[in-house]
């Protein structure tokens, strides 16, 4: 049987994914969703920013079964010089790396990165490395996630459709409005907010009796 | 904190609370907006309404 530690681990789903205004609803959608299959999300937005950041990364990661890689926004950013975010891109290799290590017996744990993009073949133009990895589209829409995440987390988690997880998704939304105007935040993209918002979603799905407690 | 978590009626919202790190503080919070946003209802609203008169 596995052990608790092991249960908690399936559980927990690492995000990597662009924090700017634009990809608001999704990043809502995103954690309803998994906060409506039963997941609980991790983060980079948890770590405070400190000299030994990536080794927390990647310290996290490694206590997350799954990541979610989302490369659908690797574009040039507006502040001059306009440079491309890496971040994504880097921190997916890392996931895929302790994916390998798990396959080749290095590790003893296992790890399942998800690739996620906007656009159907455009993985295949930008990495042609991940060439025969299947990525989830989302089609940059929150129905679009949620339909991804249904399919990438089919087997763990409750077993649920998107019709299941959008009134989550629009419940949270709401939160998430009550949340900015209680706080006076400009955008959820800071530590604090991430894990109310995890919270609540966990919470809204309760409420909707999509999860047993 | 609301009621239904301190009697520990939901231990699983609890062990989620813990894993994210989240302060008593912001909790209740979250609490508050979720109860506004889809109000408890039957044992839960009974045990809500009931925290709220010990406090008056």
């Amino acid at each position: 049987m596995a052990s608790r530690q092991s249960v908690l681990r399936e559980r927990r789903i690492f995000i990597n994914i662009p924090f700017d205004d634009l990809y608001e609803r999704l990043y809502i959608a995103l954690i309803a969703g998994l906060g409506g299959l039963g997941l609980i999300p991790q983060s980079v937005l948890q770590i405070p920013p400190s000299d030994n950041r990536l080794n927390r990364i990647f310290g996290l990661l490694q206590k997350c079964g799954s990541s979610i890689n989302d490369l659908s926004r690797i574009e040039l950013d507006r502040k001059a010089p306009r440079t491309p975010r890496f971040n994504m891109p880097f921190e997916a290799g890392l996931a895929l790396a302790l994916s390998l290590l798990g396959k080749s017996g290095q590790l003893r744990r296992r790890h399942r990165p998800f690739i996620f993009e906007a656009k159907k073949y455009r993985l295949l133009k930008s990495t042609s490395d991940l060439n025969g990895v299947d990525p989830c589209i989302h089609g940059g829409t929150a129905v679009g996630m949620l339909r991804a995440l249904t399919k990438a987390f089919q087997r763990q988690g409750e077993r649920r459709t998107v019709g299941d997880l959008l009134p989550v998704y629009h419940d949270l939304w709401g939160f998430s409005l009550h949340l900015k105007r209680a706080n006076r935040l400009r955008d959820l993209f800071d530590g604090v907010s991430f894990r109310q918002l995890s919270q609540a979603a966990r919470k809204i799905a309760g409420r909707r009796h999509l999860l047993r407690s | 904190m609301a009621p239904y978590l301190i009697r520990g009626r939901d231990p699983s919202l609890m062990e989620t609370a813990k894993e994210l790190g989240l302060s008593r503080v912001r909790l209740k919070q979250v609490d508050e907006i979720v109860d506004r946003i889809i109000p408890p209802r039957g044992r839960i609203r009974f045990a809500a309404k009931k925290m709220a008169k010990k406090k008056r």
